[in-house]
């Protein structure tokens, strides 16, 4: 087994591609699939933590999307790029655990009041400022609509090309671009507390 | 352009892929509104704070869970498999037995029409006890005795055997011994009442010319134990289906003495005659020696026979020559002609009726008629 994590390791230094990766892993090389974990892990964990908010939540749920992705890898079609299929399986992932999470804050506090959760000390070389804002945008994030913050984390935060977002959303690039810019404002509007502190502090 | 046509298309002012007209007329509009100008900053800060958002990274591990969670789907699938691949042997095999039984029950459903037809059946038409007589317990006795003396399986009535038709039968110990009709039907009570498994499987039937045979039955060559001829009465204690006859007759034997005159006179004729199954159960070698059997009894017994068609005439003469035929039926309606669908066999139904008066306690004392 540890030969074949190390092998598993020198393959994903060699930068085997996506569709290779699938490949192998269709014809039942299984580490290929370590390879794609590792790859997309990042990416994948960050657009989930960012829809949810929640450290714990957002480990679950992308543990849970990437082994979807292993059982339907079947009806994985090459002519999608992987990322964006995997895209597709966490933002569906997320939005249901979303409106779980939001159902089950409804009963106890406004999912908008809430202070992300179980939040880890994402960038300790934040100054203080900094973090409150990191804790504001979240908030604010959390009060959109699960599809507005989905949009937003994957074109302003992950800086997805508007091209893959919407093969991930299946619509349009003028279908993207308008709910994008309809997403921003909707946060612009959350975050206007903040820019009149800001404004009046400046 | 007013405010609201400009600030729905901030997006794409900030991202610059605006075309140059429409960049120069935002520009120039929101260097006029200060609140377009404002809602442009506000919102590329949001832009902006949310790009800075720090990327988080993954829990420690976060890889080796979720591979080793694969590894366990890995092995679900054979969990699977052990749980399918039984069905996928089951199915085959079910459907295999299912056509198999299919066959074997098409084959019994077509062996069993001619089986049930063959049933050579004995029916007492008169009820057992009517004919009891008083030295029923005598020959009881006497049968008891003889069945001590001669076992059943080389019995001359042992169906195997093709004993000449000389009212001789051979013993086991090769004795020869007179066969009187009485005689005839101890060994045959003999044999019955002791149900002997030994008893040899079916005889050849007609052995000699063959024109008088019977059709075997379910377990021939097996006596039950239930038929009693010592009581006389033959009565068949699983008789359901009567084969369709041909012909019926109603036949009267002679009394024992001119019985033994009309043998010696017809001898020749008689060991032509074989009636290996009779009295639905028992069996007899030879045609006279069911006869003789049916004399034993003091009721009338009804024999299914199975003759070839050319042979009827003979076996009427063979039938006058030990008894007075005294009625004979054709039955025209079940079948076209006589014979047609059992290939040249005719099926008669002969009721035996005892002599008229019977002494058979004296064999040697001549008869009335």
């Amino acid at each position: 087994m540890k030969k074949q994590s190390n092998k598993s390791e020198e393959m994903v230094s060699e930068t085997i591609s996506d569709a290779e990766c699938v490949r192998r892993l269709l014809q039942g090389e299984v580490d290929a699939f370590e390879i794609l974990v590792r790859r997309h892990q990042k990416a994948i964990f960050n657009l989930v933590y960012r829809m949810l908010g929640d450290y714990d939540e957002a480990a679950e749920v992308s543990q849970e999307t990437f082994l979807s992705a292993y059982r339907s890898i079947g009806q994985f079609r090459g002519d999608a790029n992987f990322s964006t299929w995997l895209y597709r399986i966490a933002i569906n992932h997320a939005s249901t655990r979303r409106r779980g999470l939001a159902r089950w804050q409804q009963r106890t506090v406004p999912l908008e009041t809430t202070e992300p959760v179980n939040e880890r000390e994402p960038d300790p070389a934040a100054t203080v400022e900094q973090r409150e804002i990191q804790k504001l945008v979240q908030k604010a994030l959390n009060s959109l609509e699960a599809s507005d913050a989905m949009i937003i984390v994957l074109k302003d935060l992950q800086d997805v090309p508007y091209e893959e977002v919407a093969r991930v959303l299946d619509v349009p690039v003028g279908t993207v671009k308008s709910r994008l810019h309809r997403a921003r404002r909707a946060l612009r509007s959350r975050l206007a507390p903040y820019f009149k502190t800001r404004g009046t502090r400046k | 352009m007013n405010c609201e046509e400009v600030q729905a298309q901030l997006s794409d002012y900030l991202e610059k892929t605006l075309s140059a007209a429409d960049l120069n007329i935002i520009e120039a509009h929101l260097s006029a509104c200060a609140p377009c100008r404002m809602e442009t900053d506000y919102l590329s800060e949001c832009i902006h704070q949310v790009a800075s958002l720090p990327m988080v990274d993954p829990p420690v591990g976060f890889t080796q869970r979720v591979m080793a969670r694969v590894h366990e789907i890995d092995e679900t699938p054979s969990f699977w498999q052990r749980w399918l691949l039984p069905l996928r042997i089951k199915i085959p095999v079910q459907a295999t037995a299912v056509i198999l039984v299919g066959i074997l029950a098409v084959y019994l459903l077509e062996k069993e029409p001619p089986e049930k037809r063959s049933l050579m059946t004995s029916k007492a038409t008169v009820p057992e006890n009517q004919f009891a007589r008083p030295e029923k317990n005598q020959e009881t006795a006497t049968s008891k005795t003889e069945l001590q003396q001669a076992p059943a399986k080389s019995h001359p009535l042992a169906l195997s055997a093709p004993a000449p038709i000389t009212g001789e039968t051979k013993t086991a110990g090769g004795a020869k011994e007179k066969a009187s009709p009485r005689r005839a039907k101890s060994l045959a009570g003999e044999q019955t009442a002791t149900g002997s498994p030994s008893s040899p499987s079916f005889p050849p039937i007609g052995r000699g010319t063959g024109i008088v045979s019977g059709t075997p039955i379910k377990n021939a060559g097996q006596f039950p134990e239930t038929v009693e001829i010592k009581s006389g009465s033959l009565r068949p204690e699983a008789m359901s289906i009567e084969p369709f006859a041909d012909y019926e007759m109603v036949f009267r034997l002679q009394s024992p003495a001119q019985e033994q005159a009309a043998r010696r006179d017809n001898l020749g004729l008689s060991q032509k005659f074989s009636a290996p199954a009779i009295a639905g159960r028992q069996a007899a070698g030879d045609l006279d020696r069911l006869l003789d059997v049916l004399a034993g009894s003091t009721q009338p017994q009804t024999v299914w026979l199975t003759v070839p068609k050319n042979q009827y005439e003979q076996l009427k003469k063979e039938l006058r020559a030990l008894g007075t035929i005294e009625s004979e039926t054709q039955i025209p309606l079940l079948r076209a002609e006589p014979g047609e669908q059992n290939s040249g066999q005719l099926q008669i139904k002969l009721t035996v009726f005892p002599p008229p008066e019977t002494k058979r306690a004296v064999p040697s004392s001549p008869g009335d008629k």
